[in-house]
């Protein structure tokens, strides 16, 4: 707990638990459209948007953002043209990859802040970084309050929301918007290795362990908030790396709850 | 008489790219009565109701409801939609918020207890009434065919069309279906069905459309149907026998 004694430690926590909320309230809505691949798809084609940052000596955030609000759509696009979300991103990830590598080597850019976007750096958030993930966590809170059963629909029966007179293009884009928005604040934590899995993993336990979509909606935030308080402090105890210790315990919890599910039949 | 018609459909045509679905179907349907719809596989019933319930939205030709055009009647109303039935995926849903689906455009923000007790009694109706905390896929073909005409009639609609929900019932559910429609034909609700079941037809119905891409008989009455009408409606090059019914 010693670790929240300090300022570095406090912004953390508050960062992770923002993130964490966000990232698993939507992640909910992939897990239950079976589009995991997604999240991690638009972590890797935001790398290009680091790469074109350091190249033209743009503010990183602000191209990241437009990278990844641009991916998600242009996926979504074709999703809804027939292209599965997850083949989308398949073709584009590496691609992608290597061109924000190409992009960073021409840039003559030192390693270290390289890494810090591939593996992000938790412990050096600022009180900027918070505000702004206060207003993304807010957003998609929002969104989850009064789209949920719009987007459970479509998921589950496209044509009977089109029945319902559902705005589909509306309630989905906006979706892929706050996902991709959510994804980027959250790489700045964690970086764009490890970001897919705060996307996943805790709604992944919460739907091994709760029966229906309303229940997912309350577990996985609960999980994954859980997760970045005892990620933080088991970072502090054992000296090791903190996104990838939060991570590591979204990860234990997964095989919990799987073998939970598992020996109650 | 404000409206002579429910359901008026002038030269409809529906295409799936270059398959032509449907070419210039003409019928009308009275308020208030039972219609079937039959055709072989492939003839283009399932597009003709998903045309009318809202699903399909480029067609051409005029689709009026209660004398409005469709799409000025589903801003107000619902037509009532059970699908056919088709592959379900696994999906974390229960029951009874399947069933409020049906009562989505009542809702100011959330489902109130009002909501709870109309889908409830809709389970009621369709004979599910204790299924209402199950998961959709924890229910066999039959009972999720019931859901599905639990969450058409929750809203009340004027029109209820329903594609092939015969499909999977046991005997006895087939003539509770029958009551039912008999019932909710009663009230004044206009219900059409399409069916393959040919003994169905006959028993039960006002009227008879037959599709094969064109309307090809727009029967009366079951008794106007030539004698091997069903035999050639199942085969190739379907001649018109009847059309639009004259009153
Ligand atoms: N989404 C689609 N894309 C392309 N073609 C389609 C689509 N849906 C239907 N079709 C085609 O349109 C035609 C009519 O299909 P439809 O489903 O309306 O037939 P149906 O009369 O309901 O058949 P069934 O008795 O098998 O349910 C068929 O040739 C079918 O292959
Ligand atoms: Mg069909």
């Amino acid at each position: 707990m010693e670790i929240f004694l300090y300022e570095f430690g406090i912004l953390a926590l508050i960062g992770g638990v923002l993130s964490a909320v966000a990232t698993s309230l939507l992640g909910s809505v992939v897990v239950l459209r079976k589009m995991s691949f997604f999240g991690s798809g638009i972590a890797h084609l935001s790398f290009i948007g680091v790469g074109l940052a350091l190249f033209f000596k743009f503010p990183p955030t602000i191209v990241t953002l437009a990278v990844a609000m641009a991916a998600a759509i242009i996926l979504g696009f074709l999703a809804r043209r027939g292209v599965h979300e997850d083949i989308g991103v398949g073709i584009l990830f590496s691609t992608s990859m290597a061109l924000g590598i190409i992009l960073i080597y021409l840039a003559k850019i030192d390693n270290s802040r390289v890494m810090a976007y591939l593996f992000g750096d938790i412990l050096a958030i600022g009180w900027k970084d918070v505000v702004f993930s206060s207003i993304v966590t807010a957003l998609v809170v929002l969104y989850i309050v009064f789209f949920k059963d719009h987007i459970i629909y479509i998921t589950f029966d496209e044509d009977f929301s089109k029945v319902l007179g559902i705005n589909i293009p509306f309630v989905y884009y906006t979706f892929l918007i706050l996902l991709a928005v959510s994804i980027v604040v959250s790489m700045n934590l964690l970086g764009i290795v490890l970001v897919s899995a705060m996307v996943v993993v805790p709604a992944a336990s919460a739907s091994l362990v709760s029966r229906t979509y309303q229940g997912m909606f309350k577990l996985a935030p609960l999980i994954s908030v859980a997760s970045v308080f005892f990620g933080l402090i088991f970072s502090w105890n054992f000296d090791i790396p903190a996104g990838a210790s939060i991570v590591l315990v979204q990860g234990i919890v997964f095989l919990f709850t799987f073998l939970v599910k598992i020996l109650s039949g | 008489m404000k409206c002579e018609y429910c359901l008026e459909v002038k030269n409809l045509t529906v295409r799936y790219g270059d398959i032509v679905a449907l070419k210039d179907v003409n019928f009308s349907l009275e308020k208030g009565k039972f219609y079937t719809i039959v055709g072989p596989n492939g003839g283009g019933k399932s597009t003709l109701v998903k045309t009318i319930v809202g699903i399909i939205e480029d067609y051409d030709g005029q689709v009026q409801i209660f004398g409005k055009d469709r799409d000025e009647y589903l801003r107000e109303k619902l037509v009532g939609y059970v699908p056919q039935i088709g592959a379900f995926t696994r999906f974390p849903i229960r029951v009874i918020d399947i069933v409020l689906m049906g009562l989505f455009r009542e809702r100011k923000f959330r489902f109130k207890k009002q909501h709870y007790k109309k889908a409830l009694k809709a389970l009621e109706r369709v004979n599910m009434e204790g299924f209402s905390r199950r998961l959709i896929h924890e229910l066999s073909g039959g009972q999720r065919q019931r859901v599905m005409i639990a969450r058409a009639i929750v809203s009340k609609p004027e029109i209820l069309i329903m594609d092939e929900p015969t499909v999977g019932l046991d005997t006895e559910s087939q003539g509770n279906f029958f009551r039912l429609v008999k019932e909710l034909n009663e009230t004044g609700m206009t219900v059409i069905v399409v069916t393959h079941d040919v003994g169905f037809v006959s028993e039960h119905s006002d009227g008879i459309l037959c599709i094969n891409k064109k309307l090809v008989v727009h029967a009366k009455d079951v008794d106007e149907l030539p004698e091997e009408f069903f035999a050639k409606l199942y085969g190739y090059n379907v001649k018109a026998v009847l059309h639009n019914h004259k009153r």
